[in-house]
Protein backbone atom coordinates (compact mmCIF):
# COMPACT_ATOMS: atom_id res chain seq x y z
CA UNK A 1 0.00 0.00 0.00
CA UNK A 2 1.30 3.52 -0.94
CA UNK A 3 0.23 6.66 0.98
CA UNK A 4 0.65 10.16 -0.29
CA UNK A 5 -0.30 13.30 0.51
CA UNK A 6 0.00 16.97 -0.82
CA UNK A 7 0.56 19.49 1.77
CA UNK A 8 -1.15 23.54 2.29
CA UNK A 9 1.94 24.46 3.03
CA UNK A 10 2.93 27.35 0.39
CA UNK A 11 6.06 28.01 -0.54
CA UNK A 12 7.68 30.90 -2.22
CA UNK A 13 11.31 31.17 -1.17
CA UNK A 14 13.94 28.64 -2.75
CA UNK A 15 16.80 29.70 -0.54
CA UNK A 16 14.25 30.12 2.70
CA UNK A 17 13.32 25.95 1.56
CA UNK A 18 16.99 25.10 0.99
CA UNK A 19 17.90 26.71 4.72
CA UNK A 20 15.26 24.36 6.00
CA UNK A 21 16.18 21.54 4.34
CA UNK A 22 19.72 21.80 6.06
CA UNK A 23 18.74 22.13 9.50
CA UNK A 24 16.36 19.03 8.98
CA UNK A 25 19.96 16.93 7.25
CA UNK A 26 17.68 17.38 3.88
CA UNK A 27 19.19 18.96 1.04
CA UNK A 28 17.20 20.55 -1.94
CA UNK A 29 18.07 19.37 -5.51
CA UNK A 30 17.34 22.33 -7.61
CA UNK A 31 15.87 21.22 -10.97
CA UNK A 32 15.21 17.86 -10.67
CA UNK A 33 11.80 17.00 -12.20
CA UNK A 34 11.38 13.77 -10.89
CA UNK A 35 11.18 12.52 -6.72
CA UNK A 36 11.26 9.13 -5.45
CA UNK A 37 8.33 7.41 -4.52
CA UNK A 38 6.61 3.94 -4.17
CA UNK A 39 5.82 4.06 -8.26
CA UNK A 40 2.08 3.34 -8.79
CA UNK A 41 -1.11 4.17 -7.40
CA UNK A 42 -3.09 2.19 -5.15
CA UNK A 43 -6.22 1.59 -3.09
CA UNK A 44 -5.69 5.00 -1.03
CA UNK A 45 -4.59 7.07 -4.00
CA UNK A 46 -9.13 8.33 -4.48
CA UNK A 47 -8.17 11.55 -3.11
CA UNK A 48 -5.21 12.47 -5.39
CA UNK A 49 -7.18 11.57 -8.86
CA UNK A 50 -10.15 13.96 -7.12
CA UNK A 51 -7.57 16.51 -7.31
CA UNK A 52 -6.86 16.10 -11.01
CA UNK A 53 -3.11 13.92 -10.11
CA UNK A 54 -2.75 11.05 -12.40
CA UNK A 55 -0.24 8.45 -11.96
CA UNK A 56 2.23 9.05 -14.68
CA UNK A 57 2.11 12.75 -13.18
CA UNK A 58 2.33 11.66 -9.72
CA UNK A 59 5.70 12.97 -9.07
CA UNK A 60 6.79 15.43 -11.52
CA UNK A 61 8.22 18.25 -9.55
CA UNK A 62 10.00 21.75 -10.30
CA UNK A 63 12.42 20.29 -7.50
CA UNK A 64 13.13 17.30 -4.88
CA UNK A 65 14.35 17.34 -1.00
CA UNK A 66 15.94 14.22 -0.33
CA UNK A 67 18.13 13.08 2.75
CA UNK A 68 21.64 14.38 2.51
CA UNK A 69 24.19 12.20 -0.05
CA UNK A 70 21.20 9.18 -0.51
CA UNK A 71 20.14 9.33 -4.50
CA UNK A 72 16.20 9.00 -4.62
CA UNK A 73 15.40 5.72 -5.82
CA UNK A 74 11.49 4.70 -6.15
CA UNK A 75 10.68 0.76 -4.85
CA UNK A 76 9.24 0.14 -8.37
CA UNK A 77 12.93 0.29 -9.91
CA UNK A 78 14.05 -1.36 -7.20
CA UNK A 79 14.84 1.54 -4.77
CA UNK A 80 13.65 2.67 -0.93
CA UNK A 81 14.88 5.76 -0.79
CA UNK A 82 12.16 8.67 -1.17
CA UNK A 83 12.14 11.99 -1.83
CA UNK A 84 9.60 14.67 -1.39
CA UNK A 85 8.80 16.65 -4.40
CA UNK A 86 8.39 20.55 -4.87
CA UNK A 87 5.16 21.08 -6.49
CA UNK A 88 4.76 24.40 -8.98
CA UNK A 89 1.63 25.87 -8.17
CA UNK A 90 -0.25 27.40 -11.66
CA UNK A 91 -0.65 31.07 -9.34
CA UNK A 92 3.02 30.99 -8.40
CA UNK A 93 5.00 29.50 -5.79
CA UNK A 94 5.37 25.50 -4.99
CA UNK A 95 3.77 23.10 -2.70
CA UNK A 96 5.24 19.58 -1.41
CA UNK A 97 4.11 16.09 -2.39
CA UNK A 98 5.49 13.07 -1.31
CA UNK A 99 4.79 9.54 -0.56
CA UNK A 100 4.52 8.79 3.36
CA UNK A 101 4.15 4.78 3.33
CA UNK A 102 7.55 2.33 4.51
CA UNK A 103 10.62 4.45 3.33
CA UNK A 104 8.94 7.47 3.23
CA UNK A 105 9.10 7.60 6.94
CA UNK A 106 12.42 8.04 7.61
CA UNK A 107 11.33 11.53 5.69
CA UNK A 108 8.60 12.31 7.53
CA UNK A 109 11.13 11.30 11.06
CA UNK A 110 12.78 14.15 10.11
CA UNK A 111 10.56 16.52 9.37
CA UNK A 112 8.09 15.86 11.92
CA UNK A 113 5.54 13.61 10.81
CA UNK A 114 3.52 13.19 7.95
CA UNK A 115 2.69 16.78 7.13
CA UNK A 116 5.98 17.68 7.58
CA UNK A 117 5.20 20.15 10.60
CA UNK A 118 9.30 20.30 11.61
CA UNK A 119 9.92 21.31 7.84
CA UNK A 120 7.14 23.45 7.45
CA UNK A 121 8.51 25.20 10.98
CA UNK A 122 12.20 25.83 9.66
CA UNK A 123 10.90 27.49 6.27
CA UNK A 124 8.41 30.02 8.53
CA UNK A 125 12.13 30.83 10.30
CA UNK A 126 14.41 30.69 7.87
CA UNK A 127 12.04 33.23 5.92
CA UNK A 128 12.01 35.67 9.13
CA UNK A 129 15.70 35.05 9.48
CA UNK A 130 16.17 36.01 5.77
CA UNK A 131 13.54 39.01 5.87
CA UNK A 132 15.60 40.26 8.90
CA UNK A 133 18.80 40.14 7.63
CA UNK A 134 17.60 41.93 5.11
CA UNK A 135 16.35 45.32 7.57
CA UNK A 136 19.28 44.70 9.09
CA UNK A 137 18.76 42.72 12.12
CA UNK A 138 20.49 40.35 14.32
CA UNK A 139 18.89 36.91 14.87
CA UNK A 140 19.05 34.51 16.95
CA UNK A 141 17.30 31.35 17.97
CA UNK A 142 15.26 29.70 21.14
CA UNK A 143 13.08 26.56 21.22
CA UNK A 144 10.34 26.60 23.62
CA UNK A 145 8.07 23.53 24.11
CA UNK A 146 9.53 21.93 20.78
CA UNK A 147 8.90 24.99 18.71
CA UNK A 148 10.91 27.76 17.18
CA UNK A 149 11.03 31.33 18.28
CA UNK A 150 13.10 33.52 16.33
CA UNK A 151 14.33 36.96 17.89
CA UNK A 152 15.39 39.93 15.74
CA UNK A 153 17.50 42.84 17.68
CA UNK A 154 19.40 45.97 16.82
CA UNK B 1 17.09 47.93 21.94
CA UNK B 2 14.68 46.89 19.40
CA UNK B 3 13.45 43.57 19.39
CA UNK B 4 10.81 41.22 17.44
CA UNK B 5 9.90 38.21 18.57
CA UNK B 6 8.30 36.03 15.98
CA UNK B 7 6.76 32.26 18.29
CA UNK B 8 6.70 30.16 15.18
CA UNK B 9 3.70 27.34 16.33
CA UNK B 10 2.79 25.18 13.69
CA UNK B 11 0.49 26.99 11.22
CA UNK B 12 0.32 30.14 13.38
CA UNK B 13 2.97 32.93 13.89
CA UNK B 14 2.76 35.28 16.26
CA UNK B 15 5.07 38.31 16.57
CA UNK B 16 5.64 40.58 19.52
CA UNK B 17 7.78 44.05 19.46
CA UNK B 18 9.47 45.76 22.07
CA UNK B 19 11.53 48.92 22.24
CA UNK B 20 9.84 50.64 19.05
CA UNK B 21 8.27 54.10 19.22
CA UNK B 22 4.98 54.55 18.34
CA UNK B 23 3.38 52.98 14.96
CA UNK B 24 6.92 52.13 14.29
CA UNK B 25 6.78 48.76 15.37
CA UNK B 26 4.20 47.78 12.51
CA UNK B 27 6.78 49.63 9.60
CA UNK B 28 9.59 47.30 11.26
CA UNK B 29 7.17 44.60 10.71
CA UNK B 30 4.99 45.23 7.71
CA UNK B 31 7.77 43.69 5.01
CA UNK B 32 7.79 40.08 7.37
CA UNK B 33 3.94 39.48 7.57
CA UNK B 34 3.63 40.34 3.87
CA UNK B 35 6.18 37.34 3.60
CA UNK B 36 4.68 35.12 6.16
CA UNK B 37 1.16 35.49 5.24
CA UNK B 38 -2.26 37.24 5.76
CA UNK B 39 -2.85 38.71 8.89
CA UNK B 40 -5.44 37.51 10.66
CA UNK B 41 -5.48 39.04 13.65
CA UNK B 42 -3.75 42.32 15.01
CA UNK B 43 -3.74 43.41 18.60
CA UNK B 44 -1.56 46.14 20.12
CA UNK B 45 -0.34 45.16 23.62
CA UNK B 46 -1.02 47.92 26.55
CA UNK B 47 2.39 49.60 25.77
CA UNK B 48 1.65 50.61 22.74
CA UNK B 49 -0.44 53.17 23.89
CA UNK B 50 2.49 54.39 25.71
CA UNK B 51 4.03 53.70 21.99
CA UNK B 52 6.80 51.25 22.89
CA UNK B 53 5.14 47.63 22.47
CA UNK B 54 3.01 45.89 19.61
CA UNK B 55 1.86 42.15 19.24
CA UNK B 56 0.71 40.80 15.82
CA UNK B 57 -0.78 37.20 14.54
CA UNK B 58 -0.11 36.24 11.22
CA UNK B 59 -1.29 32.61 9.42
CA UNK B 60 2.14 31.25 8.29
Amino acid sequence: MSHMTQLELKIDDLDALAAACTQLGLELRRGQTRFAWYGQFLGDSIGLRDLGISEADYNKCAHAIGRVGLLGKSTNEGGDEYEIGVIALPEGGYTLRFDYWGPGQKLAQLCGGNQLAKLDEEYTAALCENQFAIDGYETRREVVDGHIDVVAFK
Amino acid sequence: MQEIRVKIRGKKVEIVTDGFGGTSCQDATRRLEERLGTVTKSEQTEDFYRADAGKVDVNA
